[in-house]
Order: structure tokens, then sequence, then C-alpha cells
């Protein structure tokens, strides 16, 4: 079995959610309603006595549900299962430094990387924001680790959590220095003033404003650094079963659910993906192009993990599909339909935001083999769930 | 390591490097892959002859057809008479590997590459093609049959270049079909596929053809299967016990794709769905070109 992004989390998911449904089965509930009962909310206190903020998990699963609908005009050979799970925000030291340019641009300064993944898009926004100008007009100097001070990198889901609260960090030096060059030379009281549209301005009064770009000429070097302070997660009773495992209470935990409308071939064990609907907490959401961008791509995985990707080693340990023909990677014509949503709280990262990263795959194979158990009456043992494997388990046969 | 390499102009020109120990190359899919995988390594010396004009040509008359050997997958596909009257391989060449397999790959590479595993076998040997041989000491027609000794081997000599393959026009009320296993929808091979050929005359089936694919050693006709049909309605019971002879039929091994148990009973669903779909279309029914895709998630 293979994994391409939040190490372990698919994994257990799938076989955790699969169990929930085992259990609603049990008792003779529906797998939605016993979820509904189970999951966290606001006040709620955990395995490790943590008492939980507000977080969006209840939501997630009402909107995934929604999205997918309720299935019951489903041929025989159709299902949907669901399947809900998370992925912790992992809280690291981070540095970065802003400085203005003399035409009233700025320059960001930072060890993290654009990998492909988007995982730097926040920050030209969040010192936009903070300095009053154009987020076109921000540019970044990444990835040389020379010149930027320390950082994780782009990993982990945590770039906008960590990095973008040092950016912040930098900015707000940067934003200080900017208020009081424009209150001495607009001689007005600085809580006054604000940074919008490039200029510095007396709020009310904009016709008393000056340019971002000429007060940076006039003070020669604006720069500034920052780290921001790293948080802490919340302290939680260890003594209890889940009290050493590394991720005992849960800081600005990303919520999600998946629901999956599959499609299984009896005769053969072909399952196809038809839809999938995916409802994420993510806290807030700063760019919903690259948001959803991570979600569709991380699915298109998920599937791929949960269907037909899997590393086969013979007895000495060398793999035995070394290449694209017998490692099977989803093509364009298998990936499902997806429709995104997202539940938007303020979390404890900056400007509200969480990770996006990794959570996208981590419920996708438990909620395809939840549908997959519903059509052919037993769940899958093992992943990736291969048509032999599909074919075999509705046969009664064991792997 | 390859040595030498010549573009052959004519066929008298491929056929004088053949002579010479060239080994011929034209839309390269299996030769090149196959070397890059370790299967085997380039030949020493290399004949291309997929510049030599008049070997693409697909040609219809009342006899049959004549595949020219660079005749690619693509222009099998596209082709209006293939699609209409030898279905089963329009089925084939439009699901053989991915687009650019498709457009580079070649028909008589495919058949001289002999893989079990080949989707076009299957149609081509049912509808009864013969495979010609030239060599510089003249011309012979082989059955594929005997023309497939063994996975990846044939009976033609060294010295001798697959110029075209024949096959005879199917009788009126004819319909075939060719379907495979698909794990996923592109990009795949066939783990274990069925073709069927059957010929009707009102309900009774006159004629029937059924081979499978990548389930012996080399691809092969199920004459038992086609005695289930031959004579029968194309019933369900019909079709049921030629699916079982398919999968008695067949010696499948176990590897990554799929164990031979499985690969045994996915011969019986194969065969039963491409006997079913050329019931079908020889009753004037409609199935989707390609019927692969189109017949999976049927149960």
């Amino acid at each position: 079995m293979t994994t391409s992004s939040s190490p372990t989390a698919p994994q257990v998911c799938w076989g955790l959610e699969q169990h929930m449904d085992e259990v609603a089965a049990a008792i003779g509930m529906d797998p939605v309603d016993l979820r509904r009962r189970t999951l966290i909310e606001e006040g709620a206190e955990g395995p490790t006595r943590q008492v939980f903020e507000k977080v969006g998990v209840r939501d997630t699963l009402e909107r995934a549900v929604e999205m997918i609908g309720d299935g019951g005009e489903l041929p025989d050979d159709e299902a949907i299962g669901v399947a809900v799970g998370w992925w912790p925000c992992m809280t690291a030291p981070s540095g970065a430094y802003v400085q203005m340019n003399g035409d009233g641009s700025a320059t960001i300064v930072t060890g993290a990387q654009e990998n492909g993944s988007g995982a730097v898009m926040a920050m030209p926004v969040f010192v936009g924001q903070e300095l009053g100008i154009d987020p076109n007009d921000v540019s970044i100097l990444y990835q040389d680790t020379d010149v930027a001070p320390w950082d994780m990198g782009s990993c982990g889901s945590q770039t906008t959590f960590n990095s973008g609260r040092a950016i912040l960090a930098a900015a707000q030096e940067v934003r200080q220095q900017l208020l009081d060059a424009a209150a001495e030379q607009l001689e007005a009281d600085r809580d006054d003033l604000e940074l919008a549209d490039g200029v510095a301005r007396v709020k009310g009064s904009p016709d008393r404003s000056v340019a971002i770009a000429d007060l940076v000429g006039e003070i020669g070097t604006v720069h500034g650094k920052g780290s921001g302070e790293v948080l802490d997660a919340p302290s939680g009773d260890t003594g209890g079963c889940v009290g050493r495992l590394g991720n005992e209470t849960f800081l600005a935990p990303q919520l999600i659910t998946q629901a999956a409308h599959v499609k299984v071939d009896r005769a053969t064990g072909v399952v196809r993906v038809l839809r999938i609907a995916a409802a994420h907490d993510s806290g807030r959401i700063l760019n919903r192009a690259g948001a959803d961008g991570q979600v569709l791509g991380g699915v298109v995985m998920g599937v791929g993990l949960a269907l037909s990707e899997g590393t086969m080693l013979d007895d000495q340990g060398r793999q035995r599909n070394p290449h694209l023909l017998d490692y099977k990677l989803l093509t364009c014509s298998d990936a499902p339909e997806i429709e995104v949503a997202w539940v938007e709280y303020d979390s404890v990262g900056p400007r509200g935001t969480k990770g996006v990263g990794e959570p996208p795959q981590v419920p996708t194979a438990g909620a395809i083999a939840n549908a997959i158990s519903k059509v052919i009456g037993r769940h899958v043992p093992r992943l990736p769930m291969t048509p032999e494997r599909v074919w075999e388990a509705s046969r009664g046969i064991s792997a | 390591m390859t040595r030498s390499f010549v573009s052959a102009a004519t066929v008298k020109d491929a056929l004088s490097a053949l002579s010479g120990g060239a080994r011929p190359v034209a839309g390269g899919t299996d030769l090149v892959v196959g070397a890059r995988q370790g299967k085997a390594p380039l030949p020493d010396a290399i004949v291309a002859i997929d510049r030599i004009p008049g070997l693409r040509a697909i040609d219809v008359s009342d006899g049959g057809l004549r595949l020219g050997t660079l005749v690619t997958h693509g222009d099998i596909m596209a082709s209006e008479e293939i699609r209409t009257r030898y279905t089963a391989l329009a089925d084939a060449s439009a699901i053989v590997g991915s687009h650019a397999t498709r457009a580079q790959g070649t028909i008589g590479g495919n058949v001289m590459n002999a893989s079990p595993a080949m989707d076009t076998g299957g149609p081509l040997l049912c509808f009864g093609a013969t495979a010609t041989l030239r060599s510089a000491s003249g011309e012979r027609s082989v059955e594929l049959d005997e023309l497939w000794t063994g996975p990846g081997s044939t009976s033609a000599r060294s010295d001798e270049l697959l110029v075209a393959l024949d096959v005879p026009a199917p009788s009126a009320g004819t319909g075939s079909s060719y379907v495979r296993l698909e794990y996923r929808r592109q990009m795949e091979i066939a783990v274990v596929g069925a073709t069927a050929v059957v010929t009707v005359d009102g309900d009774r089936i006159v004629d029937a053809r059924v081979a499978i694919t990548a389930l012996t050693p080399t691809i092969r006709r199920v004459p038992a299967a086609e005695s289930a049909l031959a004579g029968m309605d194309g019933g369900e019971g019909a079709v049921e016990a030629a699916a079982a002879a398919a999968a008695a039929a067949s010696t499948p091994i176990s590897d990554v794709r799929g164990s031979a148990e499985y690969r045994r009973a996915m011969a019986a669903v194969m065969a039963n769905r491409a006997i079913t779909a050329a019931l079908t279309r020889a009753r004037g029914g409609s199935v989707p070109i390609p019927a692969s895709p189109a017949l999976h998630g049927a149960s």
C-alpha cells in the first residue's frame, strides 16, 4: 500500500470508519445518525479531557450528506458510503523577512517554497492586507535557505499555519514603521491613520494621504522580521490509552467528511467511484480556487489508494510492480465528479486559517469502503481494494 | 546496444536488411518499451519500415479486408468498414494502450509481437485472418494459429516480413465483440479478454467463434464454446455453457495482475459478455464501440 500524503491517516481512517459502520449495523442505527451522535462539538470533552472549542466537524457531515443525496433511488449495484477524518495542524517555529521596495512594492523572504501545491499563496495576501498594498505587488524570494531564516519548508499541511504567522509578524513590524513615518509627514495622530490602496491616510479624510512609495523613499530602509508566537497544543490527560500517541490533544484540527457514491460490478469486483462529496473545515479559506484544487487532487489520490495503487514486494523485498503499467495510478477517465464545500470557523491560526494540503485524502478510502460493503454485504479486508479482492470478499473468500 | 539503424524506402530494401540480420521496427511501441523494461535488449541492427509507401492501406473488397502491416490502431478504430463488419477488431484497437499507442502502434507489430495479451489477436483469429509473410525468396500465407507458437514467438523466419493481414468477409448476419477486464478506464493491458464472432439466421446461431486472450500461452479459439452455441437460439443457457467452456479451456498464470483462480472465473464473465454483445450486434442491436467500457458495471 502506498501513501503520497497524510502518512498513515487514510489507512487508519479506512479501518476505523468501516468499524463505525459495523457498530451502526450491530445496533440497528443509520451510520450517518451514529456519527451525528458521536462527533465532537463545542464544549465536548475528548478522551484526554481536552474541552473542544468551536469546530465544524458536524457541519462537514451534514454538508457532505446533503451534497451526495440520500441514495434512496440508486440501482442495487450502487451505494453511498460516508467517512469522517481529521488531520493535525502541526505547530512549529518559523521565520520570515518582509522588506519594502522603493516603488511601494514588497518582498517576502521565506524558507518555505512553492512545490506546486499553492502552499505560499497566502503569503502575499497577508502582506497586502497588512500594508494596504495590492497582493500582486508582493513578491516572494523563497527556497534559498542561505538567505531566509529557518523554516520547516512547505510540508505537513502547516505552511500557512506557521510561515503565515511569521510573515504576518514581519509585516506588522513594517506596518509600524510606515505608520510612524506617515504620522510625522501628515502631522496626524498615528492611531488615526490607515494603510489602504497603496497610501497612508487619515481615516475619514482621504485627501490627507501620502503614497507608501513616497514614505519608503523618505525613510530609506523599511524592513521587518518575524517569527510570531509558536502555539502550544492544549494540555491533556496523558494517563489514558490515547495519552502518549503524539497527538494527545487537537490544536486547530482540520476536519473532513467525505461521501462516496460507487458502482460495483459484482461479477468482476471492478469498482467505479462516480461521485465524491467533500466537506472540509480548514478554518478560514484565503484562496478558494487554490483550496479547491487541493481537495480535487487529494481525492483523486485517495481513490487511487483505495482501489488500485499498491506496492507489491517479493520475498526478497524487491518490488514486483516497479512501473506504471502494473502500479496503477488513476487516469483522468477514472476521476469521479468531485463536489467541494468549506465549513469556515475561526481557528487559532493566522487570520483564522488551518492547513489544507493533506486532509483531502484522509477519509476517501474509508467512504469508498463503506459504499462497497453496502453493495456486496461484506467489508474488503485489505487496501487497495482491487477488483480481485472485492470479488473475493463478495464471495466470502478471505484474502 | 544498437549498432546500425537504417530506414528502408521499399519493401525490397527492408527484406535485404532482414536477410543481413536486422530486426524490423514500425511504431516502436513494443520494441522500445520492452527494451526499457529489460524484457529484451534492442537488436544490434534495426531496419525501420515505417516510411515504406503502400503498407498503410485498408483495402476492402467483396472477398474481404486487407490490412497493410503499417495500419495503426487509430486507423482501424476510425474505419467505417471495420466498425460495421469487423466490429470486434474495432473494439480491440480502440482500447489498446493509450491515445499515443493507438496513434503509433501498428497491426503488423501487434501481430508479430505475439503477446498472449494482445487485444487485436482474438478478433483476427475469430475472423480467420491470415498473415502474408514476404522474404527475398518469395511470399507465403500463414494462419494465425500457426504463426503464434508461444508468448513472444512466431513461426516466421528472421528474413520474413509481415506485409499484410487478409481477413475473409464475414457472412451476412454476423455480429462480433471483443471484451476485456479493465481495472481502470484507460491505459490498460488485458488481464483477461474474450472475443465472440457469431452468425445468426433468424433466431438460430449458424456459426460461432470464441477466442480467449491472456489465458493461454497463445491466443486461441475454444471449440467447446463454439459448439455450445452453434445450432442454438443463443439463450442464456447456451451462452453460459459457452462461457464455462471458455473458462475450462483457460490455463492462466498467477502474477501481479491477478491470480489464476480469479482469471479463470473472469474468463467466463468476459466470454459471456462478449458473446452477448456479439449476439446483440448480429441481431441489429446497438452496443457502443469499444464494447469493453460500455459493458463494465453491467451485472
